[in-house]
């Protein structure tokens, strides 16, 4: 119902001189894109898609129930097959980031679930999978402290930076890493790192993650300003 | 600068006390949901317009599909189960509300009110507190009904967003009068996003529901022009 | 009570047999203060400042109902259920008059600010009446109360 395209394009950022490695791909989010669920997000990060649904606070099991506060729990689908380890593994990754974002206090003895099936992955997955389960959250109106957004950096052998990999860009690259902010301070949140780097590599795929990071809860704010000013 | 009222705010803003309208009378204010107060400032927790109203109410106003139990709210439930002396009831939270059959006007111990499981009841919360079972009472503190009890003779019963139910009760919406100056009918509207509908027959009920979840994204002038469409393709399909 | 009263009795007077009473009367009076400190110091209290609750500015309330200030949920419209019907109508009355009491206090003179007008105005009418003569001495009087200068005796330094 709700969905729309940031203007944030390789040509805006050509504009300005800089090469498209330094800026995200266009964004595209479409909320409420399923009814029944309590919340729901289609997110196109360029190429890479995800949809996020989110339930909750509703009933929770009750061998996972925790007397002061809600439990999240992520669930993570892969386009083809059963989910493997390495998704599980993402999984408890993403629960983690959130238990952290969500006020779970507010809402004891319930579960607030996300599911989140991936429908296509070009580049900078994990990015997409916290950035559609934040959208989802934000469209089900979950009490948060703070929103998080997630952006991938991808090094290069030649030592070069690439913002928001494509799935190519990925499989040359020595490393990739991706961090997790949060909204109020920017602060990092979670880093989910593969390949060699180093520590100044590090430090400078951080900034460049950081300032990427702020047009992220800009896109945030635009799409919900989108979806609730409509029903004005 | 002022809070940003009428604007859409999104978990992790704040505001400080200086930025609220100026309270003349000294009156506390009340923060409404999605708000939170810390450390002298006030937080936002939910995504969704921020409302005021006189003297100084603050909330947000977002877009809900689940219902959180707050005390006073007036909902519709189903009753799911009979434990000795209470009923379970799905109000639509996380948890199902407890209702003691003494709490139905002019029960008694010996006399039991007429419920059975299946039944829809409009009820209000007595309690609501995020640490325990919300309890929904069928009387006013008067030990009157006031319109609350068990709702019966069939009728239609559907879910919608809360958004909705809060804007059929909106004083200043008018939906339901323009649909009262063209249908009889009778209609309950829980806050916990539950409309239940009965009119004078099956064709009816059907254009009330529909117009009624049309209506979510219009404003009172489409409404009207709605109600007017909507009377007269009721009105052809009862002659035929 | 002898001793509050200052007179204490000496010893030989106490001895005697027609004040025996009294002499057991004020042993009574001993032990009961004594008994009475021994329940306190067995109170234990911490000799600390009152402590203060702070009063927080804000009241949190999670209904959506008052906020709004929502109308009642069960309506009926044509006569298709009297007895919703009259209850609805009970209601609407009572918020309209809920509104047209607010309207009032809104438009309508305070108590206080009533008497504040009043006041300044006695003042203004007062004066109306009194005559230029009245009028004079009423200012010399006022500047007279900041006092004509005092001489004082100042000591000599030494």
């Amino acid at each position: 119902m709700a969905s729309f395209t940031v203007v944030k394009t390789e040509d805006l950022a050509a504009e300005q001189g800089k090469g498209p490695a330094c800026v995200l791909r266009g964004q595209t989010s479409d909320l409420g894109c399923l009814t029944r669920q309590d919340g729901s997000v289609s997110l196109s990060q360029g190429d890479t898609t995800s949809i996020a649904v989110v339930y909750g606070p509703a009933e929770v099991r009750i061998n996972k129930e925790q007397i002061d506060q809600a439990t999240v729990e992520v669930v993570y689908r892969p386009k083809v097959g059963l989910p493997r380890p390495e998704h599980r593994k993402q999984e408890r990754v993403i629960r983690n980031t959130f238990e952290a974002a969500i006020a779970a206090s507010l809402h004891p003895r319930s579960a607030i679930s996300i599911i989140i099936q991936e429908t296509e992955d070009m580049g900078s997955n994990f990015s997409c999978c916290i950035n559609s389960s934040c959208l989802a959250l934000l469209d089900a109106a979950v009490s948060m402290n703070f929103m998080v957004a997630a952006v991938t950096v991808a090094l290069k052998e030649c030592g070069e930076m690439v913002l928001d990999p494509t799935k190519r860009d990925e499989t040359e690259a020595k490393s990739v890493l991706s961090y997790v902010f949060d909204s109020v301070n920017l602060q990092v949140l979670t880093v989910v790192s593969c390949g060699k780097f180093s520590r100044a590599e590090y430090r400078n795929g951080l900034v460049l993650a950081r300032e990427a990071a702020k047009s992220v809860f800009q896109f945030y704010r635009e799409s919900m300003s989108k979806k609730l000013l409509m029903s004005q | 600068m002022a809070a940003p009222i009428g604007n859409v705010v999104i978990p992790g803003d704040t505001f400080s006390l200086l930025q609220l309208q100026p309270n003349d009378e000294h009156k506390k204010i009340l923060l409404g949901p999605g708000l939170k107060e810390e450390e002298a400032e006030i937080k936002v927790l939910r995504p969704g317009i921020l409302r005021f109203r006189k003297p100084g109410v603050y909330w947000v106003d977002c877009h809900h599909k689940r219902y959180i139990p707050a005390k006073g709210d007036s909902v519709i439930g189903i009753v799911n189960q009979k434990v000795g002396d209470i009923f379970r009831v799905d109000i639509g939270s996380s948890e199902q509300a407890s209702l003691s059959y003494l709490s139905f006007e002019g029960s008694t111990k010996r006399n039991r009110p007429d419920v059975k499981v299946g039944d829809i009841v409009y009820a209000k919360l007595l309690v609501a507190n995020k640490d325990m079972e919300p309890e929904i009472v069928c009387i006013d503190g008067y030990g009157r009904s006031n319109g609350m009890g068990v709702i019966r003779n069939g009728g239609f019963l559907f879910h919608t967003s809360l958004n909705l139910a809060r804007k059929l009760l909106n004083p200043e919406c008018t939906l339901l009068k323009s649909l009262g100056n063209r249908f009889q009918f009778e209609i309950s509207v829980g806050v916990n996003g539950r409309v239940w509908i009965k009119a004078a027959n099956d064709v009816q009920t059907i254009a009330l529901v529909n117009s009624v979840i049309a209506s979510e994204y219009k404003d009172n002038d489409q409404i009207k022009e709605m109600c007017k469409r909507i009377s007269k393709a009721v009105s052809r399909m009862e002659v035929d | 009570m002898a001793a509050k009263n200052g007179a204490q009795l000496s010893k030989n007077v106490l001895q005697m047999k027609f004040m025996q009473r009294s002499v057991l009367r004020m042993e009574k009076e001993q032990n009961e203060e004594e008994r009475q400190k021994i329940i306190d110091d067995e109170h234990w209290a911490l000799d600390l400042p009152e402590y203060k609750t702070k009063e927080s500015d804000f009241l949190e309330n999670q209904s959506y109902s008052v906020c709004e200030e929502l109308l009642f949920g069960r309506q009926s419209y044509q006569g298709f259920n009297p007895e919703v019907e009259k209850l609805m109508k009970v209601q609407n009355a009572e918020r309209e008059i809920q509104k047209t009491e607010e309207k009032e206090k809104e438009e309508s003179v305070g108590d206080k600010e009533m008497a504040q007008r009043y006041s300044s105005l006695m003042g203004i009418i007062a004066k109306k009446f009194s005559n230029k003569r009245q009028r004079q001495s009423e200012t010399e009087s006022q500047e007279g109360e900041e006092g004509p200068f005092v001489r004082k005796f100042m000591k000599p330094p030494e």
